[in-house]
């Protein structure tokens, strides 16, 4: 579990590496793909309230749970029960070598840094929701967008849920 | 949200809550259900019983309680949200294949189940590594009965690392393969039960995901950094390696 959440900083330093050797081959610079930060560690038995990382606006994402559930309710847990794979979805095919938790950290980054849509719900719960978009880094072309709709607690600003859909909250 | 009255049950609280969450209820049938959503096809049936999903409150509740005034007015709004999740959350890919969400005792405690038309079954080994001879083979033959079960006119090829789909391939090098399925048990060990049942089922659900998206064809690769990944076949005319990125803004 560690080696593989750990991975997105470590696939950037080299990424970075063979970027950077090809530019020396090719006699050019490039730019490394942007890679998201690390996630904190989450195991079987990790306490639910552990940050696996801090977004702008006071919005944390924890390990959530409840612990050793497999229909977790919130958190990590519960968004790598429901969503691991609409999230890899996604991802797929993308040519920078995103991955789920790539694609799932830009959503809630965005989500939290400029919503286009904040309403609250039932259970003192607030509905966020922002358009993503896909683009071919070379052109500048946009390929496909998508909006992501992202849960919290209205107090304590935990991330519940965050999932692809089709319309804004 | 407001208190369940005294004429009001906790599953009308709930339909009601859905409701106001855009969703069409249709209460007239003996098990209710949510009209289609967008281009997902079929209602979806909601299971849930008054006394399970009394239960289930009170266990969402209970974690609540330190911290919330009304916590059982939180866990209405929780399970109205997960309930609404599970039935429009679209799946990266546009569709909703939820077609039954119930509520039922596992070991003793109330649990959301949902059923989805790309469920799979469990591989019938389920032990051993992955690229063993005999379990690979018996993965690869469940793979494809999934995909023939998903309408795909598929077969495993005999002897090789390949699922042939009408015209299209499914290519999984054992080694990639094992790698690719022991990294996503090993992230599921976050959850309860079993890993191995969970890798697989998210296995499934994306390979068919991507075939029924259009995909032309899949690989196992190895990435730059290191992880195994899905790739898509490069069509004739396309670029095998586009620089495809998913962005905070349109354009760069």
């Amino acid at each position: 579990m560690n080696a593989r959440i750990a991975r997105p900083e470590r696939r950037a330093a080299e990424l970075t590496v063979v970027l950077v050797i090809i530019g020396l081959a090719l006699g050019v610079t490039a730019a490394p793909a942007s890679a998201a930060p690390p996630w904190g560690a989450c195991g079987r038995s990790t306490p639910e309230d552990k940050i696996v990382r801090q977004f702008p606006a006071g919005i944390t994402l924890r390990c959530g749970g409840p612990i050793g559930s497999s229909d977790p309710r919130h958190g990590y847990r519960h968004i790598l029960a429901r969503h691991r794979t609409d999230f890899e979805n996604m991802a797929f095919g993308t040519g920078t070598f995103q991955n789920w938790r790539d694609v799932a950290d830009l959503s809630i980054e965005t989500i939290a840094n400029d919503p286009d849509v904040t309403v609250p719900v039932g259970g003192n719960q607030l509905c966020m929701s922002r358009v993503i978009f896909l683009n071919d880094r070379r052109t500048g072309q946009l390929v496909r967008q998508q909006i992501v709709r992202m849960f919290i607690n209205a107090t304590t600003r935990d991330v519940n849920t965050l999932h692809p859909h089709q319309r804004h909250c | 949200m407001p208190a369940v009255g005294a004429q009001e049950t906790e599953v009308d609280a709930l339909f009601a809550a859905l409701r106001r969450h855009g969703l069409a209820v249709d209460t007239r049938t003996a098990s209710p259900t949510v009209a289609p959503r967008g281009n997902g096809g079929p209602a979806a049936v909601l299971d849930l019983a008054e006394d399970l999903l009394g239960a289930y409150l009170d266990d969402v509740a209970a974690g609540y309680a330190p911290f919330e005034d009304d916590p059982r007015a939180v866990a209405r709004g929780l399970v109205a949200v997960q309930l609404a999740e599970h039935l429009t959350a679209d799946h990266g890919d546009g569709v909703n294949r939820v077609r039954r969400v119930s509520l039922v005792l596992d070991e003793g405690a109330p649990r959301l189940v949902e059923e989805r038309n790309d469920d799979g079954d469990a591989p019938p080994s389920a032990d051993g590594p992955h690229d063993d001879p005999a379990v690979f083979a018996a993965e690869l033959e469940a793979l494809a009965r999934h995909l023939r079960e998903q309408g795909f006119d598929t077969e495993a090829v005999p002897g090789r690392a390949t699922i042939r789909i009408d015209g299209r391939t499914v290519e999984l090098p054992p080694d990639l393969y094992r790698v690719y399925l022991e990294a996503q048990e090993e992230e599921f060990e976050a959850l309860g039960g079993d890993p191995r049942s969970h890798a697989w089922a998210a296995w499934c659900r994306l390979v068919a995901g991507l075939l029924r998206d259009g995909a032309p064809g899949l690989s196992l690769a190895t990435a730059p950094d290191g992880e195994v990944r899905l790739v898509p076949h490069p069509t004739s005319d396309a670029d095998p390696d586009p620089p495809l990125e998913w962005s905070a803004e349109p354009g760069h």
